[in-house]
């Protein structure tokens, strides 16, 4: 949730801006941030903030890859799906990913630590296969390394 | 110097955009409609996101400064008042590093209001973006920084005249900008004489992924020659493994084969053999890559990040990626291929923006370049490299 | 004039005309899919190419994004150009269901026309198709999403041209979603053009699911009775039933495009109480028994009593034919008791408004777009003529100036500087903007727009003054489809009040309503009462269950708009034929036996007429006037009934005039200024005491005469209510939400209380909601006091 005095401030930066649209990316970062997702009510808080329609919001929370619409755990593992890794045996670190959290692709754990995505190449090539948990990056994924990372994150 | 004698210096050092298609840098500044009373904007695109390329990632993380010192010079050659970095939302350290530069920059007084008594004054400010390819096209990433969709727009009207808020705007690579302080302070003609071959200019990032030993980044003269890249700085392919072919420049450049091997990776001599340099970030396939499945996963990332403007984007690269699944998965019938290619060959010049064309272009090498391989799956009716079963989904989960 | 060659043949087109336009001005017909006429190119689809072969662009181009040129030569079955053709529309096609059959689109789907015509046939695709998961619109719009293929239209036509916001674009790539952020009613009064637009069957007409193919409709071009505009539609109708209304294009009045009270009004027509027998006295009778009837009492009371007994009141929304019936009929009768208007008050400003309008001060619907600086004058836009909301937009998006003078909280779908003054003070702020340097440059491209329901005389003059002055344009809105042509009928002659104290007194005993409803229209109910109830006989002829209608001795069901030929004049003078689209009667979905449900069924029972059949006014006036032995020559066919009427001069335009022609103009030249303005309180004294001062006023939904009657766009017609001032409300006492009383010293309801802090202060709105009589208080002061909710 987004505090009164956070909303105010928010307010405020807003209308300060020559084009107060250019703040949506950045006030869906927070609300998501403060909601976990950006459930509707989040986006509502948004498009209240930035004095837009609430349709405008959803048009770019759905547009990107990063805002989610849908709950998510509270840490998001973002698996390198792109070339540079898949030639390292990215499938290979998905199935084992999938098999550790019990998971599919798309899945929350029950526990709601993690939500497993794919993600398009995250510059990380030198270090691939690679992926994120929440916005810290592992490369050179192996099992053993994905097990110390799962546990080192979920806590 | 005046503005006009930067652009001149920019012109004479022929730096070429290192976004990945090698517009000359001068030029782009020079159609810059500086006539038409402000704002106007410079906007520097750090929304790195072609698979296989990690250069502006290196360069925001470990030496940002470069990156503000090159977009201040940017926004006086192109009169900008207002200069925009817009990165991609991982990465999360370049973003920091660039404010905290920023920050310096500041109070150092090389930002704000008439700097260091010049009288040009440059507001910048970073925007961390939410994630899609497609906001690397300099329009969509104008409309992306409105905070509209990020779909190409129409052109024209041109960026140079009518851009970011409809005001005159320039967009150039975060690395582009990088190399403006050096050409500056050595002179156009010195840092064009850093390339490695008469007539390249200056220096470029290249990088190499894939089974090599030594995966990496490297700052080398303008047309290294790719087995040098390859060889010499990435060490060479890992024990047990050899080079069967790479993308020169990121997921929409065609692949090479070994026998060009020795191509020098600058824009017009990776072209003539067929490819493009785009990046500069190698991707190196080994002898364990299924070509159709490298193609497979090549393709899925432009189905998932089209953003579904038009049509031979939208709906024909998923055609384009099924097909190929077929082979994959050894259900293709051979008459499939022609199909394969009139999909290619009919989206590559019908797309909206050069989205598509990216898209298709490896698969179309690898029609020209690999075709055996590909009936091979056909005649077998299953991979002969991969005997990992490919569910036949549409698509894959998307985040 | 760019001059270019395509396929061989050369052709001049505009600047600006893109190569898409130019060829089909020879004929050619390329599929597009994003590109439509209103909405412009913005190369999405992919689907218009064409290969360029000589000239300054070259190569197989998308011909909706290039403007034609001197000098280019284009081919439109180049081998390229074909195939890039027919590879979109099997793209398009991958994911497209095969559901038409089940497709209320299928028949007049662009997408299947297209289809066969960009030459794709054998499916290859072998993947899966993508599906959705489809969201509840509302019961204008029915969304099947799985159809869609992206062509941005929907947005492009609800967000961008129309102003709508609670819809738009989702997700990216072949997930690409058009929808709201929540299920729920688009709350666009222009949403049903989404069923127009979409050039497949992701939007339809919910109203008409289900119900009819294209090619089974009987159809004709035709003009909506439900505001005083006259855009152009295309109603459909199958088996006597009507089902469907189309926007039709009228590039000088509406363009493309139509508002939801005039495309789902139409149901009124179709209605199960929608009356259809003739009845004497309460007994069903056949049309010659009613026409005898009616005949003997008229010739009963005239010879009694005089000419002078009997009056009639004809209406704004018949036809100018039926009008001029009944005009003739009076003459006949040799009485002088004839009206055209139920609602004397609203009808002698628009008596005022037409006649000063004239051919060079005039302004179309369409003209509105064009205008630089608009001023509207005691009119809301959206709720009195929805599609001038619209033209107003597209000037807006132009860049118009457009400033609102006007006391309720006007909202429209644009920037806009909005004057919340009363009406008494219109002319002054009239003449303070006229005098400022607000309007700086008047002239050809600026407009006056005037209302004629809240404004009073004195601002019809002022505007007409102005618009002189400044030498701009004027537009009227008028209260019905043919109020001009009822009004110009009128002329300098009585009133229906006037008719209402004869009835009073006891000289007239015989009053004919031709689609006119005293009971529902007249301010005062209980003076219309009395003098109803004092006839000795009430005659009404109507398609409409009215009050009237249910008061009347003798009721003969009179054919609606299309179902009868017509002509009608809208609010500018511009005179508009409305052929026959179908024979009116019982649809036949509704007959049979009961036991045998006849949607399950057709009927089995036969007959040699058309059941319930309804015939056009004049017919019945003509025959009443034949009973009496009158000379009737000149009501024996529409055609003599046209031919008296264009033999005055006023009319003579109207002879040939072409259903879907732009129509005529037709100016009423200078009238006798109507009497003084005066409210239409009994004994014509203007209430003067403390309180708000209440205002009646029209709603996009809910108010309108004739699609009160029809059940879907009712749906959409708020619960009774009374707005005030949000800072009223405070000295008031009152919140927003508190179910009040509203009274004068005649008469009392009560209602929600709704407040606004953009609407005037010392006023109050009522809605003339259907059973909410807010005419009742129309320009009393009023008290407004809580009650226990």
């Amino acid at each position: 949730m987004l505090s009164d005095g956070r909303i105010k401030e928010l307010r405020e930066y807003v209308a300060s801006l020559e084009h107060p649209e250019e703040a949506l990316v950045d006030l869906m970062h927070e609300a998501q941030e403060a909601y976990g997702y950006l459930s509707d009510e989040a986006a509502e808080k948004v498009a209240e903030i930035a004095d837009v329609p609430v349709i405008k919001v959803d048009e770019l929370a759905t547009f990107y890859n990063l805002i989610f619409r849908r709950p998510v755990g509270r840490k998001v593992i973002f698996v390198c799906d792109s070339i540079s890794c898949w030639v390292v045996g990215m499938e290979n670190i998905f199935d084992y990913l999938k098999k550790r959290l019990g998971i599919d692709i798309g899945g929350t754990t029950p526990d709601g630590a993690f939500t497993l995505l794919p993600i398009c190449c995250i510059g990380a090539c030198h270090v691939a296969p690679a992926m994120m948990v929440g916005d810290k990056l592992y490369g050179n994924l192996t099992p053993e390394s994905i097990d110390e990372i799962l546990e080192k994150e979920r806590n | 110097m005046t503005p006009d004698d930067v652009i001149k210096t920019v012109i004479d050092s022929g730096l070429r955009g290192r976004g990945g298609a090698g517009f000359p840098t001068g030029k782009k500044w020079s159609l810059t409609d500086r006539k038409t009373p402000g704002p106007r904007y410079f906007l520097v695109n750090a929304d790195e996101m072609e698979p296989g390329t990690f250069k502006d990632r290196f360069l925001m993380e470990r030496d940002p400064h470069q990156v503000i010192e090159g977009l201040l010079i940017s926004g006086y050659a192109t009169e900008a008042g207002k200069g925009y970095i817009f990165i991609r939302y991982e990465y999360s350290e370049a973003a920091q590093a660039l404010e905290r530069a920023i920050g310096e920059a500041k109070s150092a007084g090389f930002i704000g209001k008439d700097i260091l008594g010049s009288g040009f004054s440059m507001e910048i400010s970073v925007h961390r973006s939410a994630g899609r390819y497609e906001c690397g096209e300099e329009t969509a990433l104008m409309n992306a920084l409105e905070g509209r969709r990020a779909n190409p727009r129409s052109k024209p009207p041109y960026p140079a005249s009518k851009g970011f808020w409809m005001r005159p705007t320039t967009v150039n690579n975060a690395e582009t900008v990088a190399n403006i302080p050096h050409i500056i302070k050595m002179g156009a003609s010195q840092w064009k004489s850093l390339a490695a071959y008469e007539g390249g200019a200056g220096t470029k990032l290249y990088g190499v992924s894939g089974r090599v030993k030594n995966p990496g980044l490297f700052e080398l003269p303008t047309g290294t020659p790719l087995n040098e890249i390859i060889e010499t700085h990435g060490g060479g392919m890992r024990d047990g493994h050899s080079f069967k072919a790479c993308l020169p420049g990121g997921a929409s450049t065609p692949i090479i084969t070994p026998d060009n091997m020795d191509v020098r990776m600058d824009f017009d001599t990776v072209s003539k053999i067929g490819s493009r340099m785009g990046t500069g970030c190698v991707t190196v396939f080994d002898d364990t890559c299924c070509i159709v499945r490298a193609m497979i996963n090549n393709i899925m990332f432009f189905v998932r990040e089209s953003c579904g403007w038009c049509t031979p984007c939208r709906d024909g690269l998923p055609f384009v990626y099924n097909i190929l699944q077929r082979i994959e998965a050894g259900v293709a019938e051979m008459d499939e291929l022609a199909v394969l290619e009139e999909n290619c060959e009919t989206i590559y010049p019908n797309s909206f923006c050069a989205f598509a064309p990216g898209a298709v272009d490896p698969v179309r090498s690898m029609m020209r370049l690999f075709r055996e391989e590909v009936e091979e799956h056909i005649r077998l009716r299953k991979c002969p490299m991969n005997p990992r079963p490919l569910p036949l989904s549409h698509e894959r989960a998307r985040g | 004039m760019p001059k270019l060659t395509i396929d061989g043949l050369e052709v001049e087109v505009p600047e600006g005309t893109n190569v898409l336009e130019a060829a089909k001005k020879l004929g050619i017909i390329i599929p597009h899919f994003c590109y439509h006429e209103a909405l412009g190119a913005v190369g999405a689809c992919r689907l218009c190419a064409m290969k360029f072969v000589d000239g300054p662009v070259k190569g197989v181009q998308m011909s909706c994004m290039v403007k034609a040129q001197d000098g280019m030569v284009v081919e439109t079955a180049d081998p390229d150009a074909m195939r890039a053709r027919r590879m979109v529309i099997e793209w398009l096609m991958t994911n497209h269901p095969h559901d038409c059959p089940v497709c209320d689109e299928g028949g007049m789907c662009l997408l299947q026309d297209y289809t066969i015509a960009g030459g794709h046939g054998r499916r290859r695709y072998k993947g899966k198709k993508r599906t959705y998961l489809s969201q509840y619109l509302g019961e204008f719009i029915e969304q099947e999403m799985n159809r869609c293929i992206q062509c941005y239209r929907c947005h492009r036509f609800y967000r961008d041209y129309a102003g709508g916001i609670d819809f738009g674009t989702k997700k990216i790539a072949n997930q690409t979603f058009f929808g709201r952020f929540k299920e729920g009613w688009l709350e666009s009064e222009f949403a049903g053009n989404l069923a127009d637009v979409c050039p497949t069957g992701v939007f339809t007409d919910k109203t008409y699911h289900f119900k009819a193919r294209q090619w089974e409709l009987e159809t004709a071009p035709s003009v909506c009775p439900h505001c005083s505009l006259g855009c152009a539609i295309t109603p459909g109708a199958k088996l006597r039933e009507l089902l469907v209304l189309k926007a039709r294009e009228n590039l000088k009045v509406n363009g493309w495009f139509i508002c939801d009270r005039g495309r789902f009004g139409y149901r009124f027509a179709s209605s199960e109480n929608r009356p259809r027998k003739f009845t004497v006295n309460g007994q069903e009778k056949s049309r010659s028994e009613a026409m005898d009837a009616a005949a003997k009492i008229i010739s009963e009371t005239v010879a009694r009593y005089g000419p002078g007994s009997v009056a009639l009141v004809g209406s704004p929304r018949t036809s100018l034919e039926n009008n001029f019936a009944l005009g003739k009929l009076a003459d006949m009768l040799r009485t002088k008791n004839i009206c055209f208007s139920a609602e004397p008050f609203r009808e002698s400003k628009e008596r005022r408004a037409i006649s000063l309008l004239n051919a060079a001060n005039s302004r179309s619907l369409r003209d509105v777009e064009f205008s630089d600086f608009i001023l509207v004058v005691g009119a809301d836009p959206v709720n009195e003529a929805p599609m001038l909301a619209l033209m107003l937009r597209q000037a807006a998006l132009k860049g118009a100036r457009i400033i609102v003078i006007d006391p309720r909280p006007v909202i429209l779908p644009f920037n806009f500087t909005h004057i919340p003054a009363l009406p008494d003070e219109f002319a002054g702020k009239l003449a303070e903007l006229a005098g400022s340097s607000t309007v700086p440059t008047p002239g050809g491209r600026a407009m006056i727009i005037c209302g004629t329901d809240v404004s009073g005389m004195d601002a019809i003059d002022a505007c007409f003054d102005a618009a002189n002055r400044l030498g701009c344009g004027l537009f009227y809105i008028l209260s019905s489809a043919n109020s001009f042509g009822a009004a110009l009928l009128a002329s300098n002659g009585p009133d229906f009040e006037a008719a209402l104290s004869g009835m009073e007194s006891g000289d007239i005993r015989v009053l004919i309503a031709l689609e006119s409803d005293p009971l529902g229209l007249f301010s005062d109910r209980e003076m219309a009462a009395r003098a109803i109830e004092n006839l000795d006989s009430l005659i009404v002829m109507d398609y409409l269950p009215t009050e009237t209608a249910g008061a009347a001795s003798m009721f003969f069901p009179t054919a609606a708009y299309a179902e009868m030929d017509g002509v009608f004049i809208n609010n500018e003078g511009r005179a508009q034929a409305l052929p026959r689209a179908y024979i009116p009667g019982i649809p036949v979905n509704r007959m049979g036996p009961r036991q045998n449900p006849p949607e399950l069924h057709p009927p089995r029972e036969f007959f040699s007429e058309v059941p319930g059949r309804s015939f056009p006014a004049w017919e019945y006036l003509r025959d009443i006037a034949c009973g009496m032995g009158m000379e009737c020559r000149e009501l024996e066919s529409l055609e003599r009934v046209r031919a008296s009427l264009t033999d005055d001069g006023q009319f003579a335009q109207i002879a040939g005039l072409h259903a879907e022609s732009e129509g005529v103009s037709i100016t009423a030249g200078p009238m006798d200024r109507p009497q003084a303005q005066r409210p239409p309180s009994v004994g014509g004294k203007l209430d003067t005491g403390e309180g708000l001062l209440l205002y009646a006023v029209e709603l996009t939904f809910g108010t309108e005469e004739i699609s009160i009657h029809s059940d879907k766009t009712q749906l959409r017609a708020p619960k009774p209510y009374v707005l005030i001032n949000a800072g009223d409300a405070v000295s008031l006492g009152l919140k927003d939400g508190q179910t009040v009383r509203v009274s004068s010293g005649e008469a009392a309801f009560s209602c929600v209380l709704k407040t606004s802090a953009s609407c005037a202060r010392g006023a109050a709105f009522a809605p003339r909601l259907k059973d909410f009589r807010a005419e009742m208080l129309n320009r009393k002061r009023v008290t407004i006091t809580g009650e226990r909710g």
